[in-house]
């Protein structure tokens, strides 16, 4: 009860400040705007028909790229909130604060990033809604879909939180990660299949794209969302991947902790 | 079990001996400074006692609780004011603030809400509660400080420093507010502060601290003041010589 008490009050604590910059919501529905812009112009100049029964989906390389970019903000947010959050406290001096209250290190760090988290999907889902408005993104909107989308989407957060743990856990060693969590990202986004088909990537490429369980979140998430067939064995290795990884993260997040414990550093930046 | 019990305490930071086998109790109703210069270990100590760094050597229990094997537990029975006047949410009223911290320590939002406005009150910040932390004076961000340290009603409270940003007058007040805290036997507290007049002021005993070892302590009451301010004046100059340059040092000899 207390755990998510900590959670709400994090949750709370994050939507004040967060509305409290007001510009800041202005400023991100442009950028999503101009970004959907620039792939509606860009699938232009490929062939939707043909797009389209490559990959066995009803819509072309704009909804492809939609729904890719819907769920990359989420794991660019999911990468980079936690350790964004924890260098924040850090160089705010609110840090210290929070380790000195009695709720454990781990804790406080995962809460941090729950706000951010839900925003993201939030904003996936706006992103979605004003490309169907504006752009004319053709979805293919059932309960059934829907649903299942969603569950991919969980299975997507789980495991990015676990990515996020990850480079948290290094932000506390080594204090400057956002080049990693930048690395991390791109090359995610290079290798599942946001932007374009894995099929055009050299054969060892296309190996390791296969095996990355981010390809299989996007796969099973625009499946459920332009109509084509959901991989059962792709979703259950989502969740498995997920279930795996998260508690290493987060042990190896309470390692770096004790260890910055023990060089006196954990307050510093 | 209700006081702070520290055992040969050392600590060492590569070629830095922060603590040296220090070793003193605090309990309730005590004020114990934690005199010493720039660098003599303070800071160190406290981030001990309040878990956030950990000792090379030595055992520290904070109320029954080890720092190490219940580090929470020892958390709950802190009250910790260690940090400058920046470790509020300035986007924040003060009553948010608190009400933020106090759920960290486990309380319901209704819990929550009563105890805020009860040391909103008690610190003379209940007119200001609704405004934003960024628009406070340095002296109610430490005394909010205070309040957070509060929240929990707990045995044993940490000040790092907190009156470095105060002008005399807010620092003398806030000093007095602390008193008496522990005078009334709510809390024991240990006063970090490089201010021997300040550790005079507020003190029931002074523990001074040189490169990292107690080198003095003295009960406030019957004090030999002649003796603390050279064992302080002693620790001043080590800590100096330390700071210079080898070849600065030299010279002078």
């Amino acid at each position: 009860m207390s755990r998510l008490r900590v959670v709400a009050a994090f949750i709370r604590r994050d939507f004040r400040i967060h509305t409290s910059y007001r510009l800041s919501f202005v400023l991100q529905m442009s950028t999503i705007f101009f970004f959907l812009a620039l792939y509606y112009f860009l699938s232009r100049i490929v062939d939707q028909e043909e797009f389209a029964a490559s990959q066995d989906l009803s819509g072309g390389y704009f909804e492809y790229a939609a729904v890719g970019l819907a769920v990359l903000s989420i794991l660019q947010v999911g990468l980079s909130s936690f350790s964004q959050k924890m260098r924040e406290e850090q160089t705010t001096g609110t840090f210290e604060a929070l380790m000195a209250s009695p709720a454990s290190p781990s804790l406080v760090v995962l809460a941090s990033a729950i706000y951010d988290l839900l925003r993201s999907t939030v904003f996936a889902f706006v992103l979605l809604g004003i490309a169907m408005a504006v752009f004319g993104l053709d979805l293919d909107i059932n309960p059934g879909s829907l649903g299942l989308a969603a569950v991919a989407l969980v299975g997507c957060l789980a495991l990015f939180a676990s990515l996020g743990v990850a480079v948290a856990a290094c932000t506390v060693i080594f204090k400057q990660t956002t080049a990693l969590a930048g690395m991390v990202v791109s090359g995610l986004a290079l290798l599942s299949g946001v932007y374009f088909p894995i099929d055009v990537l050299p054969g060892a490429l296309q190996q390791l794209a296969e095996i990355l369980p981010f390809t299989w979140g996007l796969d099973v998430v625009r499946a459920a969302l332009l109509g084509g067939d959901v991989d059962s064995a792709q979703l259950a290795g989502l969740f498995g991947s997920a279930a795996v990884l998260l508690p290493i993260a987060v042990l190896g997040f309470t390692v770096a902790v004790r260890r910055a414990r023990q060089t006196g550093t954990l307050a510093q930046y | 079990m209700d006081g702070i019990r520290a055992r040969d305490v050392s600590k060492r930071f590569r070629s830095v001996q922060a603590l040296d086998g220090v070793s003193f109790d605090v309990e309730r109703g005590e004020v114990v400074s934690l005199l010493g210069p720039n660098g003599a270990g303070k800071s160190t100590l406290l981030r001990i006692l309040g878990t956030t760094v950990l000792a090379d050597n030595g055992t520290v229990t904070v109320a029954g609780h080890d720092v190490v094997g219940d580090a929470a537990g020892a958390r709950r029975s802190l009250g910790v004011m260690i940090g400058d006047e920046r470790s509020h949410y300035w986007r924040l009223s003060g009553r948010r603030n608190l009400a933020f911290f106090a759920a960290l320590t486990g309380m319901s939002r209704r819990e929550a809400a009563v105890r805020t406005q009860q040391l909103l009150e008690e610190v003379r910040l209940a007119e200001a509660a609704d405004r934003r932390v960024g628009e406070y004076s340095s002296g109610m961000r430490a005394r909010l400080a205070l309040a957070r340290a509060l929240l929990a009603d707990p045995p044993l409270m940490l000040l790092d420093e907190p009156t470095r940003n105060l002008d005399p007058l807010s620092a003398s007040r806030f000093r007095e507010s602390t008193a008496r805290l522990a005078r009334e036997g709510r809390t024991g507290i240990i006063f970090a502060t490089h201010n021997l007049h300040e550790a005079v002021a507020i003190s029931t005993r002074i523990l001074v601290l040189s490169a990292g070892k107690i080198v003095l302590e003295e009960q406030a009451e019957g004090m030999d003041a002649d003796r603390l301010e050279s064992a302080f004046l002693n620790a001043v100059q080590a800590q100096t010589d330390d700071d210079l340059p080898s070849d600065e040092l030299a010279v002078r000899a």
